[in-house]
């Protein structure tokens, strides 16, 4: 009982005294914080269920696996555009176009504004789970061996970098050269570098991470599949 | 004299034939209707009648869905063949051809025809929504026979937004084409990025084949865009139906451009308890090798809430995989699912990778448990991963005449992965409290909603913490303005040092919301940035105006950004509380826009 008045006063001190990101913190260790992850901001869509996102410069696109592929604003929440595309679980943007992989061996890409099929990225013997933009190319998480492969949609070159097996991946991005994934079996966020060595753990603020995104400021967005958004700074 | 006999007769089977086939079809006038195939309905306005033999309806608005042959009038009456004797009605229902029809009027039925007449749900599309097609038609009469066909009169096709050839009769929907073989345009679309695509359809009916196909066609090299010049996008399945039961399934996709294929072969069937299904894909594209994989999957029913599983894939002297599964369900109460997967893969990579996993579920009445149990071990490089989950949630207790509620759900969390050469692990006990409150009464008429939740992990991993929620909201209100704070805030304790720190969950926002009696609602909400500053707005109001028109407005604007996330202003009416009308701008759309809706 203690600890919590102690806290809600701490919290009511913050209030008054202007808000900064961390709002107070121990004046003997003031980096102590950035050792984790970091809570933003949380708010909530009407968007529920299994199904990455991903930033396209203004708003956050989710795959549905019911199909519904709706795109949200990141302040309020606000679904701005639905489409009814494919069931799928893994979505990335890249140059102007929407990627999409359900539970087959291809790649769909379609148009953001109309929502009308462009082409098909056939992918043999990869299943993508997953997907996530790179500076040029794209990640996927293969579903079939559990490994990461980049692919270059331009010229259709598939290349595997790492295997990640025993995960229930919910949701991965593409963070500063390493790749975000997060568990949703353990509510855990693994920060992984291009050959599989892990760099951090982080606990998630979710139960149950269905995705991750990164906008332009830094700044990762993560996503429940109760439709509960975190953003968060990693440290 | 023998011909007149055979002339009467002649005549008489023309004449019940005739009468038949009028019958069997339903004649529909009007000032204006729209149909578009995307969309599956007319909508008509202005004098509309609607008639068989035996019925007239009249109308002032007409919803008709082509697919189920169901349709809503709206403002009109229903009557005999003749004018005398007609009820005044609100809303009618008719379905079918020749059709039943129930008629309400100020919501109580006045009349109904035919079994099975009663009233239902119609999607209502506006005039956009029709307008939004590469092609659709405008006419000003139709009839639609008992197999769905709309023959339309006075017909204009609007092809790519312009008027094209005026028509006196064209069928603009062929009616119900199951078990038939066709091939038709679904869509044809432009944009300046992408080029030309023409999507068609075939649809197989030519016994023993069923088939579905789509095939778009595209085209940029006409319009000097780059990358694929131009190609076909296909993807269809076709199925083997020599008797009743489908003997062979075909998938198949692709796309020429990129020459790429994927075909799989499969069938599926049950013999007894035994269910099994097997299939042999085959997977293609320029500058790889051809992928060829058997999959195999055998489920046994022996009893109820058992379904063991065995599920195999094989490719060609490259890799194997197995599974086994044994979900568990007893009374619904008890969940146990014990499994194991073995992956060998050597695709230009070598992978081993073996699964072990149980998860069980209980329900009781003051409790749930839920637990899940994995190992992945990688078989060549002798590591593993494990993990393990336990939570058990008791069931919410309220307090105070159902004000206050409390939740408890202790949580054991075991996470060993592979971190370099060694391996990281932790044991993460836990507890989650949460305390809700519906609204407590403060001085000066406000009102405080509380919310507080307290996890606290022992952790394995980094360090034990204890993370607060709170989120509190300020209500006042006066009159017909409800005035309102909302401020969320996560706070940790870290054993470390002995001190707390503290992060915005959800920024501080003040929101002001006026109603009254006249229908204005008018909704403004200002959030907060960590500096206090004003960060986001978001307004919604309605507004009504004179001539019983209503101004309604959404603006998202980043305040800081000094942009507009999205803006829709737009002025409606509604015309006897049924049919509303709504002009306005949309930033989301990118344009000016018309609506016609039913409330």
């Amino acid at each position: 009982m203690t600890s919590i008045l102690v806290v809600s006063a701490l919290a009511a001190v913050s209030i008054f005294n202007g808000c900064r990101d961390v709002v107070f913190n121990n004046p003997l260790d003031p980096n102590a914080s950035r050792a984790n992850l970091t809570i933003q901001r949380v708010f909530a869509t009407l968007l529920s269920g299994p199904g990455d996102i991903c930033f396209d410069g203004e708003k956050i696109w989710k795959a549905g696996a019911e199909g519904r592929t709706s795109a949200f604003d990141m302040e309020s929440g606000t679904a701005i555009r639905s489409f009814h595309l494919i069931p799928a679980t893994g979505i990335a943007f890249l140059e102007r176009r929407l990627y999409l992989c359900g539970e087959e061996n291809q790649v769909l890409v379609y148009d953001p504004l109309s929502g009308s099929l462009i082409t098909r990225i056939s992918t043999s013997e990869v299943y993508p789970r997953l997907l996530a933009a790179r500076e040029t190319d794209l990640l996927l998480f293969d579903s079939r061996s559990e490994s990461v492969f980049s692919l270059n949609p331009e010229t259709r070159e598939l290349q595997r970098l790492f295997q990640l097996s025993g995960l229930a991946t919910g949701g991965m991005e593409f963070v500063e050269g390493s790749v975000l994934i997060s568990d949703s079996a353990s509510d855990t966020l693994y920060r992984l570098t291009y050959d599989g060595a892990v760099i951090d753990v982080y606990r998630s603020p979710l139960g149950g991470t269905a995705g991750i995104c990164k906008d332009d400021r830094g700044y990762i967005y993560l996503m429940g599949l109760d439709g509960q958004v975190a953003k968060v700074t990693l440290p | 004299m023998g011909k007149l006999p055979k002339l009467l007769c002649l005549s008489f089977f023309l004449c019940t034939a005739l009468g038949a086939a009028a019958n069997t079809s339903l004649h529909i006038t009007g000032r204006y209707f729209i149909y578009s195939d995307k969309v599956k309905m007319v909508f008509g306005c202005g004098d509309i009648v609607v008639r068989d033999e035996t019925l007239r309806l009249r109308g002032e608005v007409l919803y008709y869905d082509v697919s189920s042959r169901r349709g809503v009038l709206y403002g009109g009456h229903a009557s005999g063949p003749e004018e005398s004797g007609s009820d005044s009605a609100d809303i009618v229902y008719f379905q079918g051809v020749p059709p039943r029809f129930h008629y309400e009027s100020l919501g109580e039925r006045v009349e109904s025809r035919g079994t099975g007449a009663q009233r239902f749900q119609l999607r209502k599309p506006t005039l956009e929504e029709f307008r939004d097609n590469a092609v659709y038609f405008e006419f000003r009469g139709f009839n639609v026979d008992s197999r769905g066909r709309v023959r339309a009169e006075t017909v204009i096709p609007y092809i790519m937004g312009m008027p094209s050839m005026p028509m006196r009769r064209f069928t603009v929907n062929r009616g119900s084409l199951k078990d038939r073989t066709l091939f038709y345009i679904q869509d044809l679309n432009y944009t300046r990025a992408e080029g030309l695509g023409l999507d068609t359809r075939l649809q197989l009916h030519l016994h023993p084949l069923r088939g579905n196909f789509s095939i778009i066609a595209y085209e940029r090299e006409l319009f000097r865009l780059p990358g694929i010049r131009r190609g076909l996008l296909y993807s269809g399945q076709l199925a083997l139906h020599p008797k009743k039961s489908e003997l062979l399934n075909l998938a198949i996709r692709g796309n020429t451009g990129e020459r790429s294929f994927n075909l799989t072969l499969s069938r599926s069937s049950r013999i007894g308890p035994l269910e099994y299904k097997i299939s042999q894909q085959f997977s293609d594209r320029s500058g790889s090798d051809l992928f060829s994989e058997i999959r195999a999957q055998v489920i046994l029913h022996p009893f109820k809430g058992f379904q063991p599983q065995f599920s195999f894939r094989y490719n060609w002297q490259r890799s194997v995989a197995y599974q086994i599964a044994t979900p568990l369900e007893l009374g619904k109460k008890i969940r146990l699912n014990l499994g194991m997967e073995r992956r060998i893969l050597r695709e230009g990579f070598e992978s081993d990778q073996m699964e072990l996993r149980a998860d069980f579920d209980f329900q009781s009445r003051w409790f749930s448990l839920d637990s899940g149990f994995r190992i992945s071990q990688d078989m060549l490089a002798k590591v593993n991963r494990k993990n393990f989950s336990l939570q058990i949630p008791f069931k919410p207790i309220s307090l105070l005449g159902k004000n206050i509620f409390l939740t408890f759900t202790p949580f054991y969390l075991f996470n060993s992965f592979p971190s370099g050469e060694e391996s990281q692990s932790s044991s993460s006990p836990g507890i989650r409290f949460q305390a809700r409150s519906r609204g407590l009464l403060l001085p000066l008429g406000l009102t405080l909603r509380p919310s507080f939740t307290l996890n606290h992990i022992w952790d394995g991993l980094q360090e034990d913490m204890t993370d607060f929620r709170t989120e509190l909201a300020l209500v006042r209100r006066v009159g017909g303005l409800e005035l309102a704070m909302e401020y969320g805030l996560a706070s940790r304790f870290r054993s470390q040092g002995f001190w707390v720190e503290g992060t915005h969950t959800r920024n501080l926002s003040v929101t002001g919301e006026f109603r009254n009696r006249n229908g204005a609602n008018l909704r403004l909400r200002m959030i907060m940035d960590n500096d206090l500053k004003p960060e986001t707005m978001t307004w919604n109001g309605q507004i009504r105006l004179p001539w019983n028109l209503r101004l309604s407005s959404f603006v998202i604007y980043y305040i800081r950004g000094d942009r507009f996330q999205t803006v829709e202003v737009f002025i409606e009416k509604v015309f006897k509380h049924k049919l509303k009308i709504q002009g306005g701008y949309s930033l989301a759309l990118r344009k000016f826009f018309i609506k016609l809706l039913l409330v």
